[in-house]
């Protein structure tokens, strides 16, 4: 009796070690299971709202940072925002910025005779690896393009020998209505170290003028603190293997409603009659990387800037021309007979090795082609010019990022 | 010889009584476990109503952009033209047509934009004014050109049925001019049939144009969804309601609170639960 009496009351307390640890180790593990529940759920609630917000102020510094990157670039980039896609990182996370150009306005004439633009980019930022957030804004940049003018004030202006024939007409202008030139021009001038010859039964109207410059000089004046290869880079349709244009189609036109983008010079709409309006006002700046050889233009018209570089150009059949031409190596005009003759409204700028418009031959009895001297086109070419240069001037951004927005999927 | 006897009485009711208690406390464990896994779960419920609410509602008031699209400013509603898509005019087709040029975002919907209302800043990128707004009934599918011309790679044309050609002080908009799609949006508290309690309510459109949709909830009665609005760098906010609309063109800063509770009641007492956010306008700093 008294050993049961014993157990009972725990003087021996062998037998109760076990239950009590297990009851321990349950009471511990319910406690131990409360705040793991507990915790794993603040973590799980406070993780998701963290991610999404260090996603979204992510996002919205790899935007503002790609924009400080490009304001940061020098102030005479032209090349600030350009269509295509960027890597920026921020922190561990990689972005893809997109840049697409949304607008560029029609160029806007400015009082002093300068060209604007305004161009309008959207920059969107996203993860790379397409998890979070993303933002996008608007960029506004504008382009201010000085007036560019060449010192052009005559028909035919030579830096080497020429020579006049058939029944060729280069003129001052004045025997014309089409343009009332405010400036009275010269039918030819020509550098002081070259000649000029005049045969046939040409046509010349208005002052043939040796200027006191020499060849370099001249051409000098004419470009006016530009030069050719300035003007080269302006130019929107490129020919010739230095430009990493085709080579010329030797012996085409260009027409304004050819197929090919770089065969369409524009439309003279007094030369030509009916033009698209769109042509009509379109005055591109064209280079051609002759390559050593002669360009041969035949036929159809166009209108704005032509530079022959690196070679000659041979113009025949009846190509109509409003503008400005310019050759580094030999020119040749030919005429036919009637209508079947090169016009050229505006002028002739030739400083290669030798000048012939309308050279014998079967040519001699009924060429008449013509050069004359024309301010309006030149004008609407430097204004064509103009505007053209207008892609390598600096992208200014004085306004800020505008329409922020959260991409919604 | 061993000790056959059994046990005694007492010692049997002795044990009985301690097993008792062993068991009572550890059911009381396990039901107090099971209570605190119930309370925990409604409290998550809660937090995530708060914290979705609060999301939604910052984001719409990120993208806000200046003007008038701060329609009502009062401590426990807000009513704002959202940004749905920004984008440039490339043509104005007819009196009810004009095609935009927006960003190509992969994976944006603008499935559910339709009539929402349209805005053109005419001539400027700052702030839009709304004196001619028109809404939009129809968005084209996504074309690569604007006009003639071949659109670059991130931009795309969409064509808006438009009810007249949206103006700003008497210019119609123009090539060039920045629009931009939105919505306009209210959040209030209200009750709604068949929901018990106060909840956060979202009402796309105009008074009598659309009805509240209860959105989070249910919040506490009394300032469970409250604003403060803040100008420029102001510490102090805004006396509210902000009935002149040039003193909500200043807002920069707006603070959203939500205090949710939850639908369990645990001792009398609903749990409570209250976030709040300061969300800077994105559009207008």
């Amino acid at each position: 009796m008294r050993y049961h009496f014993e157990k009972i009351i725990g003087l021996d307390e062998r037998g109760v070690a076990l239950p009590l640890a297990l009851f321990g180790l349950v009471a511990i593990s319910l406690l131990v299971t409360s705040a793991l529940v507990t915790s794993s759920t603040e973590l799980a609630l406070s993780s998701a709202h963290q991610d999404g917000t260090r996603g979204l102020y992510a996002a919205d510094a790899a935007l503002e940072g790609f924009v400080a990157q490009r304001a940061a670039m020098a102030t005479d980039l032209d090349q600030r925002f350009v269509t295509g896609d960027y890597a920026i990182q921020v922190g561990v996370q990689g972005y893809q910025v997109r840049v697409a150009e949304l607008f560029r306005s029609v160029p806007e004439q400015m009082a002093d005779d300068s060209f604007e633009r305004r161009e309008i980019y959207s920059v969107v930022t996203q993860p790379e690896n397409g998890r979070g957030r993303s933002v996008g804004a608007m960029m506004e940049v504008t382009r201010v393009a000085n007036s560019i003018s060449l010192s052009v004030d005559s028909g035919l202006t030579l830096g080497t020998d020429a020579t006049i024939t058939g029944n060729a007409t280069v003129s001052d202008g004045s025997d014309s209505a089409i343009c009332t030139n405010e400036d009275p021009g010269a039918a030819i001038r020509y550098s002081s170290d070259s000649e000029v010859s005049i045969g046939g039964s040409s046509n010349i109207v208005g002052d043939t003028i040796q200027d006191t410059r020499g060849r370099e000089e001249l051409m000098n004046y004419v470009l006016n603190g530009h030069t050719i290869d300035e003007l080269a880079d302006y130019a929107q349709i490129r020919f010739g293997p230095t430009y990493e244009g085709p080579d010329y189609p030797n012996g085409a036109g260009p027409i304004h409603t050819s197929s090919d983008f770089n065969l369409r010079w524009g439309c003279p709409a007094h030369l030509v009659g009916t033009c698209s309006a769109e042509q009509a006002t379109y005055f591109p700046t064209v280079v051609i990387d002759a390559n050593g050889t002669d360009v041969s233009i035949s036929n159809w018209h166009g209108q704005g800037v032509l530079l022959v570089r690196n070679g000659g150009l041979d113009i025949s059949g009846s190509f109509q021309y409003a503008g400005i031409i310019l050759v580094e190596g030999t020119l040749q005009i030919r005429g036919g007979g009637g209508a079947n003759r090169p016009n050229i409204e505006g002028a002739v700028i030739a400083m290669g090795d030798e000048v012939v418009i309308d050279p014998g031959d079967e040519s001699e009895a009924t060429g008449s082609s013509v050069v004359r001297f024309n301010q309006c086109e030149i004008a609407n070419a430097q204004r064509g010019l103009t505007i053209q240069s207008l892609d390598t001037q600096p992208q200014i951004m004085d306004t800020p990022t505008f329409a922020w927005f959260e991409v919604v999927r | 010889m061993a000790d056959r006897r059994g046990f005694t009485l007492i010692e049997l009711l002795v044990a009985i009584v301690l097993g008792s208690i062993v068991t009572t406390v550890l059911f009381q464990l396990i039901a107090g476990q099971g209570r605190f896994v119930e309370m925990q779960s409604a409290r998550e419920e809660v937090q995530q109503n708060s914290r979705a609410a609060i999301e939604l509602i910052s984001s719409e008031l990120r993208s806000l952009p200046g003007g008038d699209a701060l329609v009502r400013a009062s401590a426990d509603s807000v009513t704002m033209r959202t940004a749905r898509l920004w984008g440039v005019v490339c043509a104005v087709n007819s009196a009810t047509s004009i095609d935009v040029v927006v960003p190509a975002v992969p994976g944006a919907s603008l499935a559910t934009n339709t009539g929402t209302g349209i805005v053109a800043n005419v001539g400027t990128a700052a702030a839009p004014l709304w004196t001619n707004a028109v809404s939009v009934t129809g968005i084209g599918g996504p074309v690569a050109v604007c006009g003639t011309s071949a659109l670059p790679a991130g931009a795309e044309t969409r064509t808006l049925t438009v009810a007249s050609v949206p103006e700003n002080a008497g210019t119609a908009a123009a090539a060039g001019d920045p629009v931009y799609l939105y919505d306009q949006v209210t959040y209030r508290t209200g009750t709604s049939s068949g929901v018990p309690g106060l909840w956060i309510q979202r009402r796309v459109g105009d008074v009598g144009s659309s009805t509240n949709q209860p959105m989070a909830g249910p919040i506490q009665d009394a300032g469970g969804l409250r604003f403060e609005y803040f100008a420029g760098a102001a510490t102090a906010p805004l006396a509210t309601p902000i009935l002149d609309a040039a003193a909500r063109s200043t807002v920069t800063r707006i603070l959203v609170s939500v205090d949710a509770v939850s639908r369990s009641d645990f001792g009398g007492d609903a749990l409570s639960r209250a976030d709040t956010v300061v969300v800077a306008l994105r559009n207008r700093l």
